[in-house]
C-alpha cells in the first residue's frame, strides 16, 4: 500500500512536535513537512499535494481557515485548535476531524483513522454536516476580513477598509480606497 | 437612636447646667423687674424650671415618634401643640399650686402668683417649641449623618466590584495551548514539560487567587510577569524578544496588582500571535519624581488585519487607575509605524 503523506502547519513548535512523536506510530503515514505559518503551508499544499494536512486555525496574518479558500489541492484537514468554537465551521469545510487542544494519543488516532476512510473514497462527510449546519445559524461571526489572491500575491483586506462589493458572475470586486480586487467565490 | 441627651454624664451636665443659667436669669428677672423678694424669686424660679427641665427630657420619646417620615405636617404640629398646651398647664399649675398650697409665703408673692399662671403658661410653650426644635434638629443632622456613611459605604462597594471585574481575566486558550505543550514536552522533553507544569501552576496561582489586597510592590508583579512571558516562550521559542529597563529603585514601589499583566498580554496578541516575524518588547520602570512611570513597546506588522483600535484590556487598566488614584490621564497609548506604547503613571504614596 502506497504510504500517506501528511504536512503540518501550526505557528507553536510543541504543538507540530506532538502531531509528529503521534505521527511515528502511524507507519502507513509520512510528514513530508512542517510550517509555522498558512502562507507557506499552503504554498507546499498546492505544490507537494499532501493527503493529511493538520491545520491550526488562529495563526499570525491568515487563519488556517483563509488558508483553505486558496487551495487548489483538497487533502484531508485535520483541525487542532484550542478553539472550541470553531468546530461547526470546520465540519462544513468538510473536515475530516476536529481535535481540540490538548488531545489524547486515543483521540488523535481516531482522527487519523477517520481521515484515513475518507481518503479511501467511502463516506465523505460533506452531506450530514451540511443538514447539520442549517439549521445552525445563531452564532453568526461577522466577517473581519477579506483574503484575496491575486496571481502569486496574497492580500488581507480588513472588513472596515471595504466600502463597495459587486457581483461579477462567479466572482466578487471588492473596492476598497484606491484599489480593487477580484475574488473568486469559495 | 439613643436619647441624645442622657447618654452620657457631659451631655447631662451641660443640659442641666443650661437650665440653671435659665433658672437664675427666671430668679434675677423676678427679683428686679417685679421687685419680689429672693426667697419668693428662687422658689418660684426653681419649681417652674426644675420641673419643666425634667419634663424637657421626656419630650424626646414624642419627637422620635412623632417624625415627618410617617405623618404629615399637619398632624405633627397638632400633636406638638396639643403636647405643648398640656404640659405647659401642668406646669404652670404646679408652679402655682406648690408654692400656694403647701409653703408658707409673703403676701407680694401670693398677688404675683395669681397673676402667673396665664404668663407661666406662655413660657412654657416657648420652652417646649426650643426643647422639640433641639431634638428635632437632632433628629435631622444624625439622619444626615448615617445617610453620608451610607453613601460613602456604598460607593466604596462599588468600586470594589467594579476594581473586581475590570482585574485581569485569564484567557483560556492560553492554558489550553499551555497544557498542549506540556503534553508534547511530556514527550520531547519530559524535564522542560516539570518545568512548565510548575510554572503554569505558580502563573494560575496568582492570577486564580482572591487577591484581598489591591496593591502590592512592583517587584513580585515583575516576577509574575515573566512567569508568563517564560511560558509564551516555550511556545513561541525566538519569536518573543523580551529586554526590560527597570531601575532598582523602583522595586519596592506598590502598584496595583495584575496590572502588568494584561499589558504583557496585549503585546503578544497584537504583537507575537499577529506577526510572522519575531517581534521584540521591551518594559522599562523608571521613577519620575513622584510618579513610576511603566512604559511597554512592542513592535507589530502593521499589514495584520487586527487593527481594532485599544482592546478590552488597556481600557481595563485605564479604568482600574483612574477609579484606584481618583485621576484621569495616567494611561497613555502611542501607536507608531510598527512599534506600539503603553504607558502607565503609578503616583507614588509615601509609605
Amino acid at each position: 500500500m502506497r504510504k500517506l503523506t501528511a504536512i503540518i502547519i501550526d505557528d507553536e513548535a510543541p504543538a507540530r512536535a506532538i502531531i509528529k512523536i503521534y505521527l511515528n506510530e502511524c507507519t502507513d503515514i509520512i510528514v513530508d513537512a512542517e510550517y509555522d505559518n498558512a502562507f507557506d503551508g499552503l504554498k507546499a499544499i498546492n505544490e507537494n499535494k499532501p493527503d493529511l494536512v493538520f491545520l491550526d486555525i488562529q495563526m499570525p496574518k491568515m487563519t488556517g481557515f483563509e488558508m483553505l479558500e486558496f487551495l487548489e489541492h483538497k487533502p484531508q484537514i485535520i483541525f487542532s485548535t484550542a478553539f472550541e468554537q470553531y468546530a461547526l465551521k470546520a465540519f462544513e469545510c468538510s473536515a475530516a476531524d476536529y481535535l481540540l487542544k490538548p488531545y489524547s494519543k486515543q483521540r488523535f488516532m481516531e482522527a487519523v483513522e477517520k481521515a484515513q476512510t475518507y481518503l479511501q473514497g467511502s463516506n465523505k462527510p460533506d452531506k450530514a454536516f451540511k443538514k447539520l449546519t442549517k439549521y445552525n445559524d445563531e452564532n453568526i461571526e461577522y466577517l473581519q476580513r477579506v483574503v484575496v489572491k491575486n496571481r502569486t500575491e496574497i492580500y488581507i483586506i480588513p472588513a472596515s477598509k471595504l466600502f463597495r462589493i459587486e457581483a461579477q458572475d462567479d466572482y466578487v470586486m471588492l473596492y476598497i480606497e484606491n484599489d480593487n480586487f477580484l475574488k473568486q467565490k469559495p | 437612636m439613643n436619647h441624645p441627651i442622657i447618654k452620657n454624664k457631659a451631655t447631662i451636665l451641660s443640659y442641666f447646667g443650661f437650665w440653671l443659667s435659665v433658672a437664675i436669669i427666671h430668679m434675677l428677672s423676678l427679683v428686679y423687674s417685679h421687685q419680689l423678694n429672693w426667697s419668693s424669686s428662687i422658689i418660684d424660679s426653681a419649681i417652674f424650671n426644675i420641673s419643666y427641665s425634667l419634663v424637657g427630657l421626656g419630650l424626646w420619646y414624642p419627637c422620635r415618634f412623632i417624625s415627618p417620615k410617617s405623618l404629615s405636617l399637619q398632624r405633627i404640629l397638632e400633636s406638638h401643640l396639643f403636647a405643648a398646651v398640656i404640659a405647659s398647664a401642668m406646669i404652670a399649675g404646679l408652679a402655682n399650686a406648690i408654692p400656694l398650697r403647701l409653703m408658707t409665703i409673703d403676701a407680694d408673692y401670693r398677688l404675683f402668683l395669681s397673676n402667673k399662671f396665664l404668663w407661666n403658661g406662655i413660657i412654657g410653650i416657648l420652652y417646649y417649641t426650643v426643647i422639640i426644635s433641639f431634638y428635632y434638629l437632632t433628629i435631622y443632622s444624625n439622619t444626615v449623618k448615617q445617610q453620608i456613611i451610607k453613601e460613602a459605604e456604598l460607593k466604596i462597594l462599588v468600586q470594589e466590584a467594579e476594581l473586581r471585574s475590570l482585574k485581569f481575566q485569564i484567557n483560556p486558550h492560553f492554558i489550553f495551548n499551555s497544557l498542549n505543550s506540556i503534553n508534547s514536552l511530556t514527550l520531547t522533553d519530559p524535564e522542560k514539560a516539570g518545568e512548565m507544569t510548575i510554572k503554569l501552576a505558580d502563573y494560575l496561582r496568582y492570577t486564580l487567587s482572591k487577591n484581598e489586597q489591591q496593591q502590592r510592590p512592583l517587584k513580585e508583579e515583575l516576577d509574575s510577569v515573566k512567569l508568563y512571558l517564560e511560558i509564551e516562550k516555550v511556545r513561541f521559542g525566538d519569536k518573543i524578544d523580551f529586554s526590560e529597563d527597570i531601575q532598582e529603585c523602583s522595586h519596592k514601589i506598590n502598584v496595583p496588582n495584575m496590572i502588568l499583566q494584561p499589558l504583557l498580554e496585549n503585546a503578544i496578541k497584537h504583537g507575537v500571535y499577529e506577526s510572522l516575524e519575531p517581534v521584540k518588547i521591551r518594559l522599562s520602570c523608571q521613577r519620575n519624581g513622584t510618579f513610576l512611570k511603566i512604559t511597554l513597546e512592542n513592535t507589530f506588522d502593521p499589514e495584520s488585519a487586527k487593527q481594532s483600535g485599544p482592546g478590552i484590556g488597556l481600557k481595563n487598566i485605564k479604568k482600574r487607575l483612574t477609579i484606584t488614584y481618583n485621576h484621569k490621564n495616567l494611561m497613555d497609548t502611542e501607536k507608531l509605524d510598527n512599534l506600539f506604547k503603553v504607558n502607565l503613571f503609578i503616583p507614588i504614596s509615601e509609605n
